[in-house]
């Protein structure tokens, strides 16, 4: 293992995992807003694909590790395992399709459950573009976000609209939020829950505040 | 006596051996013999057996429209009267007997008293034609008297008499005429001989006027008549001509204007009377052009033994020969009226059957010519390819010492770098050139083996003789050196084959078969054309196989076994161009270049066979598929398909060395067990391994090596094949591999990269479900610790549903976690059940 396996590119680094219905889009979602691809005959995403993205925001350079899951997962413990130290989470349904909207009450309590209580979560109302075949009204799931606390958008990976905004916003808020309760950038032992497994050993976030934030931040990013 | 004539059969007899004279004579005798003649048929038959005699038609009735009607004042002119009356009814016999009796009489007359002066009136006496045909006339007069054989006879040898000093005469008019330069008299005068069935002597008139100058007849010199020699830089472009053109035509040409000439003077002669241009023309041909033909051969032959040639390929000037004969002496001549709108076709005909035998001798003989043009050329660039390898030897050599120079061991043994130098250049032994064609492979063989065997020799004395620096730096010159040829080697694999060559070998083929077919116009030989054609081909493939293709790939599928990348790349002094390029199985490459040449080669020969020998039918498709062309042809794709087959197997094996490998060196312990974080470490990516991205570089670059190489049903056993054998070998480092709930994440990465290849570079549909079974490997390794009594039901699950791997297997697997011992007891409650053990009183 070399020095390049680092990442030494980045100032903060944010964890977000998509979860939603198997076939609603989630990995045409993430090659959009990661590589700008779209695949028309992509298949079902097998266990958990991994994508990132880099962003800027009040001129930090904040890392996205977006962790793509397969929506079918039968193991509450490889669930857990993916919601592990995740900041952030897309809850995706397929405006066509409203059996994919009435799971995101199951998704949203997934989440909860076994995600950080802090964790920034974003409802996508993906393939925009099939608004012919709309089955799931634009004001029904705004107000059922706004009910939950979830930030709401509408999006196409197909043609690209909002793609990118959505994720931003979630960052955004993210990066609110950490800003808001000062975040440990640094070493996350004291919750283990929260860090433990899937960003180790970095400046992954912490939703609980910690005191030496700003030390530890910019000790590890900047050297 | 007189009572013989009353016997009436005697008198009858009697009558019908006289001539008319005596015949009218002998009715006057007496009444009784008047009557017993005249009165029966026996009157009218002895003139109408006249009338038969001369050749005219007796008919039963004078309706018939050929029968002249009988005209009393009809003029007799012996000119014509045979054409005027050509048949005649029994009754009129004798008054048409009497009608030529008048005009021919008074000649036979003179003919049988032999008074041969003036025989024709003096009306006749300057048209020689008239006379002829009088003359023939007499003689089919005279027919008419062979009942009385006596007359008959005496007139008829007179008659002979005065014909010859007739046709003398005319001989004569005609030599006179010739030489004052009359040619219409000479005409004239032939036409009479024709007319008299004396064609013989028109024609030998003809012939002797016709008489080819000797000076004709002088071949050029050899060195102007054929091209010289080649040299090497004009053999790629060369121009297949026997025959500086040129100088043929030069000589050619004059015998062509001869024909021309007596083409013309035939026409003046003989208008189209007798086509005696034909017959001057065959025997110009047996005469003159086989005799040409003789000495061209002949000479050719010496030519090319005072060229170092084989003189027994003489035959190879023919087929330019022949069809410049057939320009110049079939095409090229002017039209005669004498031999009439046949002429040019039948002259090709007359060429044709005299220059047959010529065209089989040539046949016969050019094949074991092509043979042994095609051999040379092979065992050429064999030795070619035998120097420059030795060649490079010296170099890698030298290049080595210079690298090593300045240290002891250059400074005082000047005697190590001959022997090696000697080596080298001994390694292929001088022998005739001959000798060296097929040999020459098995020999470079064994110097490898050879190599293999010098280097593990110097490699265990490396050993023995550590203690003494010079002598272990002598050593490690020698290794290095086996090593770098070895390595050098590889990269003459694709050298092994020469496409050029094939390629120049096929159009070598091609332009011979063509040589060849082009004697189809000869109908009779066809057969022969086809089978010698086909033995072209045959000749074609079995060099190609036995003398380059076959020993090219053993060689290269020898190399491919001997080849061991970590011993090259662990030796210290090496050549930068010889280090194997990194990430590739330099051999594998090599060959992949090798089997797309091969491939390339079987192409060529496919279209070669279907453009050339299936449209000119020496093979028929349909009737001939147990024919051996095609068998051989069979064969030869095969063996090559058999090579390709061994050598990518050894390859793939080689390819999997080389993945275990890096797998073995480049996956560290902390790749999928990363120590504890520390505050200060900084954070790793989420990103496959430096072993993983190797792995699939190395298999990037080989799983596509044969695309466009060769049939797709090769390129997917080749690709499925590494495929699965690339899951086994993960499936082997797996189970070595120590997986903590941490670096869970970078093994789930390198999995989906490893699927991610297979499914969307290699697309292989029958070895992704391989790599799908692959990924909930990954997640056994995710699970919290504290979750182990799931991680037992996924186990469960996964050993029910994977259908990759057993329950077993999966059980192999999760043993691999870092926490295995902290969650054996739970997991295996679960998988197990719950044993009366376990069992406690609540």
């Amino acid at each position: 293992m070399s020095s390049e396996d680092y990442g030494y590119d980045y100032d903060l680094l944010f964890k977000i995992v998509l979860i939603g219905d198997s076939g609603v889009g989630k990995s045409n979602l993430l090659s959009r807003f990661t590589k700008n691809e779209f695949n028309m005959d992509s298949k079902s995403t097998i266990g958990v694909e991994f994508a990132t993205r880099t962003l800027e925001i009040d001129g930090k350079r904040i890392k996205a590790q977006i962790w793509d899951t397969a929506g079918q997962e039968r193991y509450r413990a490889i669930t857990s395992a993916y919601y592990r130290g995740a900041v952030g989470a897309l809850i995706v349904y397929d405006i066509s399709k409203s059996s994919s909207y009435e799971n995101c009450n199951h998704w949203l309590s997934e989440l909860r459950e076994n995600a950080d209580d802090n964790v920034a979560v974003g409802l996508i109302g993906n393939k925009s573009d099939l608004a012919h075949l709309r089955a799931v009204p634009t004001e029904e799931s705004k107000t059922f976000a706004q009910e939950n606390q979830l930030l709401f958008t509408e999006t196409s990976a197909l043609n690209s609209e909002n793609v990118d905004e959505a994720f931003e916003e979630l960052i955004n808020t993210i990066y609110q939020k950490v800003s808001k309760h000062q975040m440990d950038l640094g070493d996350s032992s004291t919750n283990g829950n929260v860090n433990g497994a899937s960003a180790p050993n970095g400046p992954t976030i912490s939703l609980t505040p910690t005191p030496n934030e700003n030390k530890n931040g910019s000790g590890n990013n900047c050297c | 006596m007189d009572n013989l004539l009353k016997v009436p059969e005697i008198v009858t007899n009697v009558s019908s051996f006289l001539s008319p004279a005596d015949y009218l004579g002998f009715l006057q005798v007496n009444k009784q013999v008047y009557n017993s003649v005249i009165d029966g048929e026996n009157d009218l038959r002895y003139w109408s057996l006249k009338l038969t005699r001369m050749g005219l038609q007796r008919v039963n009735s004078k309706e018939t429209e050929d029968v002249k009607l009988l005209d009393e004042k009809d003029d007799e002119d012996p000119i014509c009267i045979f054409e005027v009356y050509k048949s005649f009814t029994t009754q009129d016999a004798k008054k048409i007997f009497a009608k030529f009796y008048r005009c021919y009489n008074s000649y036979t007359k003179k003919l049988y008293n032999n008074n041969l002066a003036n025989f024709f009136p003096t009306s006749y006496s300057k048209d020689p034609l008239k006379q002829i045909k009088i003359l023939n006339y007499i003689k089919r007069y005279n027919l008419s008297n062979r009942n009385d054989i006596e007359t008959f006879v005496k007139i008829d040898t007179n008659f002979n008499i005065l014909r010859e000093i007739f046709i003398n005469s005319v001989l004569k008019e005609i030599e006179l005429n010739y030489q004052s330069n009359n040619l219409a008299a000479v005409a004239r005068f032939i036409k009479v001989l024709l007319i008299s069935n004396e064609e013989n002597n028109a024609i030998e008139f003809f012939k002797s006027k016709a008489d080819l100058p000797p000076s004709l007849m002088t071949l050029p010199p050899n060195d102007e008549l054929f091209w010289k020699e080649q040299t090497q830089e004009e053999e790629s472009n060369r121009c297949t001509a026997v025959f500086n053109s040129k100088n043929l035509d030069a000589f050619l040409n004059p015998l062509r204007d001869f024909l021309n000439e007596k083409i013309k003077l035939a026409d003046i002669l003989f208008q189209g009377e007798f086509p005696v241009i034909i017959q001057f023309i065959e025997s110009f041909i047996q005469d003159v052009l086989l005799d040409i033909l003789n000495h061209i051969l002949s000479n050719y032959g010496e030519f090319l033994k005072s060229n170092g040639k084989d003189c027994k390929a003489n035959y190879e000037c023919f087929p330019e020969l022949y069809f410049t004969f057939i320009k110049r002496f079939c095409t090229e001549l002017n039209d005669s009226v004498n031999a009439g709108q046949t002429f040019h076709k039948v002259v090709h005909e007359l060429l044709n059957l005299y220059l047959e035998p010529f065209a089989v001798n040539y046949m016969n003989q050019t094949t074991r010519v092509f043979e042994s043009l095609i051999s040379s050329q092979l065992a050429n660039y064999d030795i070619q390819f035998q120097d420059k390898e030795r060649e490079q030897n010296a170099k890698i050599y030298n290049s080595l010492r210079d690298q090593t120079d300045g240290t002891a061991l250059s400074s005082n043994d000047s005697s190590h770098n001959h022997s090696i130098a000697t080596e080298a250049s001994m390694a292929v032994p001088e022998s005739d050139s001959k000798q060296k064609a097929v040999p020459q492979p098995v020999r470079s063989t064994n110097n490898i083996s050879d190599d293999k065997l010098d280097f593990l020799s110097s490699f265990t004395k490396i050993f023995k003789f550590s203690t003494n620096e010079n002598q272990k730096l002598k050593q490690q010159l020698q290794l290095a050196y086996n090593l770098n040829l070895i390595s050098n080697n590889l990269q003459n694999i694709k050298s092994l084959i020469s496409l050029d060559l094939c390629y120049k070998i096929l159009h070598e083929t091609s332009e011979k078969t063509d040589e060849i077919y082009k004697f189809h116009t000869m109908e009779n030989l066809l057969p022969l054309i086809k089978l010698r054609c086909q033995e072209i081909f045959k000749i074609l493939i079995t060099q190609l196989n036995t003398n380059h293709v076959k020993p090219a790939f053993e060689k290269a599928i020898m190399l491919l076994q001997k080849y061991n990348p970590n011993e090259i790349e662990q030796i210290e002094i090496k050549l930068d161009s010889l280090s194997p390029a990194n990430n590739q199985v330099e051999p594998l490459v090599q060959f992949t270049e090798l089997i797309n040449i091969g491939d390339i080669i079987l192409q060529m020969i496919s279209i070669f066979y279907k453009n050339e020998l299936i449209p000119k039918k020496i093979i028929d498709k349909n009737k001939d598929f147990l024919n051996d062309v095609i068998q051989l042809k069979k064969n030869f794709e095969t063996s090559i398909d058999d090579f390709v087959a061994e050598g990518l197997n050894i390859g793939i094996n080689k390819l999997m060395d080389e993945i275990s490998f890096v797998f073995k060196t480049l996956q560290l312990p902390d790749d999928y067990n990363p120590p504890t974080p520390s505050t200060n470490s900084p954070i790793r990516d989420i990103k496959p391994t430096k072993c993983a991205v190797r792995v699939i570089e190395l298999l990037s670059n080989h799983c596509f090596l044969l695309t466009g190489a060769t049939d797709k049903g090769t390129i997917d056993v080749y690709q499925q094949e590494i495929g699965e054998r690339f899951f086994n070998e993960i499936v082997k480092h797996l189970k070595k591999s120590l997986i903590s709930t941490e670096g869970a994440i970078w093994l789930i990465c390198d999995l989906n990269y490893f699927y991610d290849f297979i499914a969307n570079k290699l697309k292989q549909k029958n070895v992704v479900p391989y790599f799908v079974g692959l990924k909930p490997i990954g997640q056994l390794y995710i699970i919290s610790g504290k979750d182990s009594k799931e991680l037992g039901k996924l186990i469960s699950d996964l050993g029910k549903f994977n259908g990759i791997f057993t329950q077993e297997e999966i059980y192999e697997f999760v043993q691999r976690r870092s926490d295995w011992i902290r969650v054996r007891k739970d997991v295996e409650k679960v998988m197990y059940g719950l044993g009366i053990r376990d069992c406690c009183i609540m």
